[in-house]
């Protein structure tokens, strides 16, 4: 199977901090992995490092063959855990923003997915609240015919209603030819998403596997796992 | 590239007519002062509107540099597909031509009132008479030299810092840190080479016949020239090839977000 994402042995380390230390995985073409694991784990550190806006100390990480640069950047679609997007922008800014720099970015797509979303082209970034603002990133990053999707944290401070849209607006956007990252702690909300699961835990992956195959062999689902994993 | 100076200048459009409706209405007050302050009092303060003016328009692209570095627009900024050289050539383009903006309305005002006084035509005239082509191409050049120089260098010291230093607040003031210790050191060459290497070429700015009439009338034996020392000329040329390289490189490679 193609590998779009294969991590090994990777370190990153913040003075005498470690993030991650001699971290493994692979991703392969068409498969959403959920990358699970409590606060401080690791999660965002390895998303950023694949997103080429942080640095690895060690090791090494190719995305579709490639370090880190601008050419994975350009097949990478990140969602970081934060509101990334000019305070003077509007929703259609951002629009305009995303089409001008990225080749693979679909309006019609990204039109579309704002209705489903709920949202108004001319409404201004600043006057969006948090879950509005975590759909629209999502609609932005979906947009995308990326090969790769890294999604850091896209249910965090999101309502009930709106984590059920957020999931089925991923799962009906989501294409066969791209792989995609999931970071999350809200496992519950999310676990049928996942085709394999990772389990992080300071910095290393503690247990990993297919969702499916993990839940038959423990019998328990994947939310309850984690609970056993980290408690 | 085009696409970064299209943002930068349509995020910030507001702001540029802010301060271009402030330059209008600090000359209009200016004008209400004709005939109660000498003409010459009412040219200097439009002078000095102007020069305000390109200071806000400075210390402003250094923040917004900032802000791509240490704020969360570094996320956006930093995951497209752009090279450091572009990144960085989107900057100095786009101070470049807000500093134009500003400047051509700023001077237009202080130009005007020039013209208001009296014998402007005459001194116009002399010094339209007196300068050489060589001297206001050399000076137009120069002056946009140390301006892209200036801020080069700053966004060098800015991005060395905060490559070295996580921190948002010693990283600033690492910053100025890294500024001064450069200054100082690149002072110490620059000296240096003077020393060592005294060749240098002149530059005529004064027309040959302005110069004769100037030593005729002031009796001085002063050279029409302007001397330029050849490597010290080259070591600035390398230095600001060099900080723009080197932030390139790390605004690439080497930023921890």
């Amino acid at each position: 199977m193609d590998s779009v994402l294969k991590v090994s042995n990777l370190t990153k380390t913040y003075f005498k901090k470690s993030a991650l230390s001699g971290f493994d995985l692979e991703v392969n073409k068409g498969k959403i992995v959920g990358l699970l694991g409590p606060n401080g784990s690791g999660k965002t550190t390895l998303l950023k490092i694949a997103g080429g806006i942080l640095k690895e100390s060690s090791g090494e990480i190719l995305i579709d063959g490639k370090a880190p640069g601008v050419y994975t950047k350009s097949i990478v679609s990140y969602l970081p855990d934060l509101n990334y997007l000019h305070k003077w922008m509007k929703i259609n800014d951002a629009i305009e923003y995303f089409k001008d720099f990225y080749s693979d970015f679909d309006v019609d797509k990204a039109k579309d997915l704002l209705i489903f979303m709920g949202l108004e082209e001319n409404l201004k970034v600043t006057s969006l609240s948090k879950g509005m603002l975590e759909k629209l990133n999502l609609t932005l990053v979906l947009s995308r015919k990326a090969k790769l999707y890294l999604l850091d944290e896209p249910l965090g401070g999101v309502d009930p209603t709106s984590r059920e849209k957020i999931i089925d607006a991923i799962l009906k956007n989501y294409s066969e030819d791209s792989s995609m990252i999931v970071t999350t702690h809200l496992v519950n909300d999310i676990e049928r998403l996942f085709d394999e699961v990772a389990f992080i835990s300071e910095g290393k992956i503690a247990l990993s596997g297919n969702a499916e195959e993990l839940r038959r062999e423990k019998c328990m689902s994947i939310d309850e796992l984690y609970r056993e994993v980290f408690k | 590239m085009w696409n970064l100076i299209k943002y930068e200048l349509k995020g910030y459009y507001k702001e540029l007519a802010i301060l271009v409706c402030s330059i209008i209405f600090c000359n209009l007050l200016l004008f209400t002062r004709i005939n109660i302050w000498p003409i010459q009092v009412i040219t200097m303060g439009s002078f000095l509107v102007a020069f305000a003016s390109t200071i806000i328009i400075f210390i402003w692209n250094i923040s917004l540099y900032n802000r791509d570095l240490y704020g969360n627009t570094g996320y956006l900024l930093f995951t497209l597909p752009q090279k450091g050289y572009s990144i960085l050539t989107s900057k100095i383009l786009t101070s470049f031509i807000q500093m134009t903006v500003v400047n051509i309305i700023a001077c237009s005002f202080t130009i005007f009132n020039l013209s208001r006084i009296n014998d402007f035509d005459k001194i116009f005239q002399m010094a339209k008479e007196s300068l050489s082509a060589q001297a206001v191409i050399l000076g137009t050049f120069s002056t946009l030299y140390q301006y892209i120089y200036l801020l080069i260098f700053i966004y060098f010291c800015i991005t060395i810092s905060r490559v070295a230093i996580r921190n948002k607040k010693i990283g600033k003031f690492g910053a100025f840190v890294s500024f001064v210790i450069i200054s100082v050191i690149l002072g110490k060459l620059n000296m240096w080479i003077l020393s060592l290497f005294p060749q240098s070429i002149k530059v005529n700015v004064l027309t040959p016949q302005s110069f004769l009439q100037l030593n005729q009338y002031a009796n001085v034996t002063a050279s029409p020239a302007i001397s330029f020392n050849i490597a010290y000329c080259i070591f600035d040329f390398i230095t600001l090839a060099a900080f723009f390289l080197i932030t390139s490189y790390l605004l690439e490679h080497k930023m921890d977000i």
